[in-house]
Order: C-alpha cells, then sequence, then structure tokens
C-alpha cells in the first residue's frame, strides 16, 4: 500500500468513527437539542409549576382571546400539535406574524395548580413558504384557503400562476 | 408590533455591500501589488543575469 | 515580453511536481504555473460577471421584489440572507475538499485554496448571521435564539476563523496546512447538522423552502431574483478565492525570487518600477 492509499484509509476511517461518535451523541442529547417542547410532550414530562421551559405548536384556531386581568391588557389562546393541546396566557406585545393557524413558540412555565401555561415572551414561527400578497388575496378569493386554519396548499398549485389565473379557475370550477 | 421594516431591510443590505465591498477592494489591492513585486522582482533577476 | 504571470512557475522557483502512479491526473492541476495560466485570462471576466450579476441581484431583491403577504418588505432580506448561507456552506464543503487533497495527496494548490477560502467563507457566514438576526427581530419577535439552526451555523462562523487562525499559526506553513487541513475535514460534520437541524430538531428557524424534491414553497416573482441573487454571491465568491490564490501564487513566487537573488549577490535588491 502507498502512502497516499494508507493516508486516506486513515482519513476514512477517522471519518466514519468521528460521524458514529457525533451521531450517537446528537441522538443522545436530542430532547435538548430541541429549541421547544410540544403541548403533547409537555403533557407527558409534566413539568413543575414555575419550570422554566419553552412551549411550541401552532396557534389553534379560534382560541385567541383579548382581554383585561387586573387592569392588563393579555392575550390567551390555545397552543395545539394536533395531538394535544394547552392554554397560553401572555400580557405583552405580539410579534407581527402571531395569528391563528401559525407556529409559535413560547417562553414561561405553568401555572400553579391550573394546567394554564404563562408566557413570559412569545415568538412567531415563519412558514417554508413566500407568497405575494396578490397571490394569497387571490387564492383567498378562490376559495382555494384561508390562511386561519394552516399553511398554503400544496405550491405546486400556486407557485407560477398569476392571480388573474387562479380567481379564473374559480370561476370555471364553482360558479357563484 | 414593528411598523417600520425599511431599517432591518436597509440594514442587511447595506451589511452586504459593506462585506462583499470590503472584500472585493482588499482583493482587488492585493492581486495589484502582488502582480507588480513580481514584475519587479523578475526584472531585477532579468538585469542581473 | 510575456507577462510574468505566464512564465514558467518551475524555472522560478526549482518547484516541479513529478506525477506519477494512480494520482498523476490530480498533479496535472497541482501545478501553481499550470493555474496562473489558466485563471489570468478568465479573471477579469468572471470579476466583472461577479460584479453584475450581484448589482443586478441586489437591487432587484431590495426594489423589485414582491413584499411577502404576512412578513411585508422584510422578505426582502431573504435576497442577500438565503444566498450567503449557501455560499458559507457550500463554501466550507470546498474547503473540506481542499483539505482532503491536502492530507492525502499533499495538493500545494489545495493549501493556498484552503488559505484563502476560510477569511471569504467566515466573511458569508458572518452575513447570513447578521441579515438572519435582522429578519428575525420584526419576524419571529427576536435577534437571536439559541435554536440547532442559528447555532450550527454560528458554529460554521467559528469553524471558519479557527482555520484561518490555525492555517497562519506556525512559522513552517506545512505545520500549519496539515493541522487546518484536519480541522476542515473535522468541521464538514457541520454541514449535514446545518441542513437537518431544522427536521431532526423543533427549531425556531423554518424549514427549507427550496428543495430538489418536490416544489419550492416560493411564488416564481420571488423564485426569479433569489436565484440571479444566488449566481451572483457564487461568482463574487469563486472571483474572490481565485484572484486571492493567484495573489498568493505571485507571492510565493516574488519570495523564491527576492531569496535567490539575496543567496546569489548577498543583499536583497528590489527594483520598484516608478
Amino acid at each position: 500500500m502507498s502512502r497516499k492509499q494508507r493516508r486516506l484509509w486513515i482519513v476514512a476511517a477517522c471519518g466514519i468513527g468521528l460521524s458514529t461518535g457525533v451521531g450517537l451523541m446528537l441522538f443522545a442529547f436530542s430532547s435538548s437539542l430541541s429549541y421547544f417542547m410540544s403541548p403533547r410532550q409537555v403533557l407527558l414530562k409534566h413539568p413543575a409549576p414555575g419550570d422554566i421551559f419553552r412551549l411550541g405548536g401552532i396557534v389553534q384556531v379560534g382560541t385567541v382571546v383579548k382581554g383585561q386581568r387586573d387592569d392588563k391588557p393579555y392575550t390567551s389562546f390555545r397552543i395545539t400539535d394536533g395531538q394535544a393541546s394547552i392554554p397560553v396566557v401572555y400580557t405583552g406585545i405580539l410579534p407581527d406574524l402571531f395569528r391563528q393557524g401559525q407556529g409559535v413558540v413560547t417562553i414561561g412555565s405553568m401555572a400553579p395548580g391550573e394546567h394554564e401555561f404563562i408566557a413570559d415572551t412569545v415568538l412567531a414561527k415563519h412558514g417554508a413558504s413566500y407568497m405575494p400578497a396578490d397571490v394569497e388575496q387571490a387564492l383567498k378569493k378562490a376559495g382555494k384557503w384561508n390562511p386561519k386554519f394552516g399553511p398554503p396548499p400544496n405550491a405546486a398549485t400556486w407557485n407560477d400562476k398569476t392571480p388573474q389565473q387562479i380567481e379564473a379557475e374559480n370561476q370555471g370550477s364553482q360558479p357563484q | 408590533m414593528i411598523k417600520d421594516l425599511m431599517p432591518f431591510v436597509a440594514g442587511s443590505y447595506g451589511a452586504t455591500v459593506i462585506v462583499l465591498g470590503t472584500f472585493a477592494l482588499l482583493t482587488l489591492l492585493r492581486y495589484r501589488t502582488a502582480r507588480r513585486l513580481l514584475a519587479a522582482a523578475q526584472a531585477s533577476r532579468a538585469k542581473r543575469r | 515580453m510575456e507577462s510574468p504571470l505566464t512564465q514558467n512557475y518551475a524555472a522560478d522557483t526549482g518547484i516541479v511536481t513529478k506525477p506519477r502512479g494512480a494520482g498523476a491526473w490530480l498533479h496535472r492541476y497541482a501545478n501553481p504555473g499550470r493555474f496562473q495560466r489558466l485563471v489570468t485570462p478568465i479573471l477579469p471576466w468572471l470579476a466583472g460577471f461577479a460584479l453584475l450579476v450581484t448589482i443586478t441581484g441586489l437591487i432587484w431583491g431590495f426594489f423589485f421584489s414582491p413584499p411577502d403577504w404576512q412578513q411585508g418588505i422584510a422578505s426582502r432580506i431573504m435576497y442577500v440572507h438565503v444566498p450567503s448561507a449557501w455560499v458559507a456552506m457550500n463554501g466550507y464543503a470546498l474547503l473540506a475538499i481542499c483539505s482532503l487533497l491536502s492530507i492525502v495527496w499533499r495538493h500545494p494548490l489545495a493549501d493556498l485554496a484552503a488559505q484563502e477560502i476560510s477569511p471569504i467563507g467566515a466573511g458569508f457566514a458572518a452575513l447570513c448571521l447578521i441579515t438572519g438576526s435582522l429578519w428575525g427581530r420584526p419576524d419571529w419577535g427576536t435577534y437571536w435564539v439559541w435554536d440547532a439552526r442559528l447555532t450550527s451555523v454560528l458554529i460554521l462562523f467559528f469553524l471558519y476563523l479557527g482555520h484561518a487562525t490555525l492555517i497562519r499559526a506556525f512559522d513552517n506553513p506545512q505545520h500549519g496546512y496539515r493541522a487546518a487541513a484536519i480541522l476542515g475535514l473535522v468541521g464538514v460534520i457541520n454541514l449535514p447538522i446545518i441542513v437537518f437541524s431544522v427536521y431532526w430538531w423543533n427549531t425556531l428557524h423554518q424549514g427549507n423552502t427550496i428543495s430538489l424534491t418536490g416544489p419550492s414553497k416560493i411564488y416564481v416573482t420571488m423564485l426569479w431574483p433569489l436565484l440571479v441573487s444566488t449566481i451572483g454571491f457564487y461568482a463574487t465568491f469563486f472571483a474572490l478565492i481565485l484572484a486571492r490564490i493567484s495573489s498568493a501564487i505571485m507571492e510565493q513566487r516574488t519570495r523564491v525570487l527576492l531569496l535567490t537573488s539575496a543567496e546569489n549577490s548577498g543583499t536583497i535588491a528590489l527594483d520598484t518600477p516608478s
């Protein structure tokens, strides 16, 4: 075996060893590498009241309530992951992207005694899709998407059509 | 709620222009200096021969 | 007179690469003289192309791209954030290939390339972090979070910085090349972590918009400026890297010439043209 071949084998062996090691490590620390817990994980783990953690998921449609408590305006809503949901109370300014059906990450702790999450911070999660405002309007008009109920339809159905085309398709399929 | 998004957009594009512009300028200067010094070194060697 | 850049490197320096065995094809491109002859004529064209396309992409993105339905004009940050992230990551892949060529085949050009890639890569990684932070504030409500995607990109930035420092840290450059090549290869494990972090763990950062399988989740009028700006960023990266490698080769040749003339005459003489 030439010296170059020997060095190549050494590098390959080190690479396999290193990636196995790092892979196992990431797997072992998987739960702490996750930025937030989903409602289901929270219900399984039952964090003690006062323990600060991050709760993330989708803002459940129809649960956003704004009100006053002790003369302070607050927002309450439920965070869901499709399997479980947890009520959240937040006092403060919501980020721009906060809306029903939108992904959100909240930082705070469970209230003592109650099954309610008191959030100190609310961060909005952004979806992976990018859509100009007029295309969104056209999809809404055509009845193909209501942003309240989650992410936009399959991108292949809208990512290369003009707003006029999207509306025209609607007139063909479901006359009003 | 942030109403004015312009500072964030302008800041991003400004940072891009500064970083890429600085790199381009430094690289151009270095390239021209290297070229000039090499030409000088080769000329001085040719003269000595 | 023939350009000083295209003269024979071996004749100037006495360094001759000897291709032999199965790796001979690699040595064909290991020759810095051949690199100079290849790169010198295309460099001005590449630099001009890079400047033109990058500026087109930036103007298109900043002034003419449609605002997103929920982010408004903040979506325009995408046209600088996403290309710089791609260039930073693929730049590291290139750095890792150079490291492999250096460790296994002792490819002299790979060492020079690695040395010139890491500072530029660090610049693009920094740009990705800065623009991402400015994008996160209006969209998410925070400049920074320690989620897996953001943290792994920060690690990429530090890997670049570490490589750039390590490769220049030794009196004997060969020692620097070896040590930095090991760092370059070890750090490549970070690349799949960056790419898949958004799927393996819960992150604040969203998933990938552009995928090779399945439709892109982006409207065409937003995809085009992204494409132009991406081509511009890549062209800028390669123009910078090639110009810097070329400069490094010329600097090396100048040093060798000065050393040999100093050995011959006893003094270092350099006539600078006025």
